[in-house]
């Protein structure tokens, strides 16, 4: 109970928490978007952040820190759908109907939303796990190639080939959908 | 006419490629319907990405998940690295001193006392375990120290029932948190014929309160084993063989029958003279703190013995081994099978 020490404790703790709290969401969205279900994206998140907070050192300058948090996500989540190959969309179809649905969201809605989900992650899952990645980096998080290039840690031209590969993929699945 | 490849219509579309070769795309796709359409489709691909951003996956309850996690992240953070946490025992003020012996009291004399004692049910000797005194590094099983020990009072018999009556008449004393206080109470009395019974169900803090109001204290742990022993390490506090005799049976059911009265042994007595120390019930001594959490030394060992496993907490009449009881709150800390006695300084 040595009172010196813990203005400082709970300085870094709350420093800690904020971190947690301003990434959070975009880290979980991120890497969900990459596994396709809930379950692995909450698993990893935490794992991405544990080994965050590992290196304190990298936490001072927050603006870095998030872009840092990004590409250990990225990474994780590609390891991930490396060793699981890729994934089953199931939740869709396995969720209940009414469990956690909004009771202001109208049936017809909850259908459009179903719809436009399941479209979303079938068009994903046509894609290797790096494509995945850059393109949910570029377009879902609206990132430059060159800093989609720097969070993947490859070539901006790798990485521009990702992002054209999987648009292409991914407009296919749409028009194979539409016929 | 040569069509731009289908992935460079893809990097057009979303706005990837360098101005020159933007330009030269664009010039093109103005004047080509197909291509023109394919960049349409491609910017929809964009556009249902971009919606996506902010929108999280169905049937997902964020509040609750984002709890989860933050909960997960900050245990998953915490060092696995084994670090004793160093402990500091919760002072006593001296009482105002006694010129005479009190009433119920025993003179101790001033003494050389080889205070040696360890835990009784105390997982491993690792360093952290059990207690640390002030004279040692970190908390430790096992603990021999040499000790000048100057003269005091002690209670003959722990705490009674009257006794607290009276405190409690007197003082109009009520805990905060009274939940579990003299359970075995009814509407503010004792059962009848329990009057020379040791009072059990108080807290450590009740217990201060009532050495506070009689001008006492509680003992520190090597006071009381002092009085219990005196200088010679015997095991008990008749000598060094377990005498049956001298304590009250042992009891292992279900329901507790409740301590016996604190003068019912006199085989029990100590070389002062001091009564009831084995057996009967445990007694409140020193606490300690460390950076989570507090407990407090418990001596004397009660009439119960469970039995199973000896991780229960265990019965304990040897006058070498303490037991370390963690602290939780009052309602919590409060027990049948726990009672205390008092000193005064000279």
């Amino acid at each position: 109970m040595s009172e010196a020490v813990e203005p400082v404790l709970e300085d870094s703790l709350a420093r800690q928490n904020r971190f947690i709290s301003e990434n959070l969401r975009r880290i979980f969205l991120l890497v969900y978007r990459m596994v396709g279900n809930v379950a692995d994206a909450q698993d990893l998140t935490q794992e991405v952040f544990v080994k965050a907070l590992q290196r304190r050192d990298q936490l001072k300058d927050e603006e870095k820190a998030a872009h840092w948090l990004s590409r250990i996500a990225t990474n994780t989540a590609i390891d991930f759908l490396r060793r699981h190959g890729r994934l089953a969309f199931c939740e869709l179809d396995d969720m209940p109907e009414q469990a956690g649905s909004s009771p202001l969201e109208s049936p017809e809605a909850r259908v459009l939303r179903a719809e436009r989900e399941a479209i979303l992650e079938g068009g994903l899952a046509t894609l290797t796990a790096r494509e995945r990645a850059a393109l949910l980096l570029r377009d879902v998080e609206g990132l430059p190639a060159e800093e989609v290039a720097r969070h993947m840690a490859g070539s901006k031209a790798t990485v521009r080939s990702h992002i054209a590969n999987a648009r292409v993929k991914f407009r296919r699945y749409l028009s194979r959908r539409k016929t | 006419v040569k069509h731009p490849a289908e992935t460079a219509l893809a990097l057009y579309a979303g706005g990837d490629l360098g101005w020159w070769t933007r330009l030269g795309i664009g010039r093109h796709v103005r004047q080509c319907g197909p291509c023109r359409r394919q960049v349409e489709e491609f910017r929809t691909v964009c556009e249902m990405l971009q919606a996506e951003r902010e929108k999280l996956p169905p049937n997902l309850e964020w509040s609750e998940a984002a709890a989860a996690m933050r909960a997960n992240i900050r245990l998953g953070s915490l060092s696995s690295q084994w670090k004793p946490l160093t402990q500091q025992i919760v002072g006593i003020p001296p009482t105002k001193p006694a010129r005479e012996v009190p009433e119920g009291m025993v003179l101790i004399p001033a003494g050389e006392f080889r205070f040696k004692v360890s835990g009784v049910e105390i997982e491993g000797s690792d360093p952290g375990v059990d207690f640390q005194y002030a004279w040692e590094e970190f908390p430790q099983r096992r603990h021999d120290r040499e000790m000048q020990i100057p003269s005091f009072y002690i209670d003959k018999y722990p705490v009674t029932n009257a006794q607290f009556k009276r405190f409690l008449d007197a003082s109009g004393y009520r805990p905060k948190d009274a939940y579990n206080f003299l359970k075995d109470w009814k509407n503010g009395a004792y059962p009848a014929g329990w009057d020379r019974k040791p009072v059990t169900w108080v807290s450590i803090e009740d217990a201060r309160a009532y050495a506070a109001w009689a001008g006492k204290r509680l003992p520190h742990e090597w006071q009381w084993q002092y009085a219990a022993q005196g200088t010679d390490g015997r095991l008990y506090p008749w000598g060094n063989q377990a005498n049956a005799a001298a304590i009250p049976k042992p009891e292992n059911g279900h329901e507790l029958r409740g301590p016996t009265d604190v003068n019912a042994y006199p085989g029990g007595a100590s070389p002062f003279g001091v009564m009831d120390l084995v057996g009967n019930v445990w007694q409140w001594t020193d606490e300690y703190v460390d950076e989570h959490t507090r407990a407090a030394v418990l001596r004397g060992g009660s009439y119960y013995r469970p039995s199973g496993s000896n991780w229960y907490f265990p019965q304990n009449t040897k006058l070498d081994q303490h037991q370390k009881y963690l602290l939780m709150a009052p309602c919590k800390d409060r027990a049948g099978t726990l009672g205390f006695r008092c000193v005064v300084d000279r």
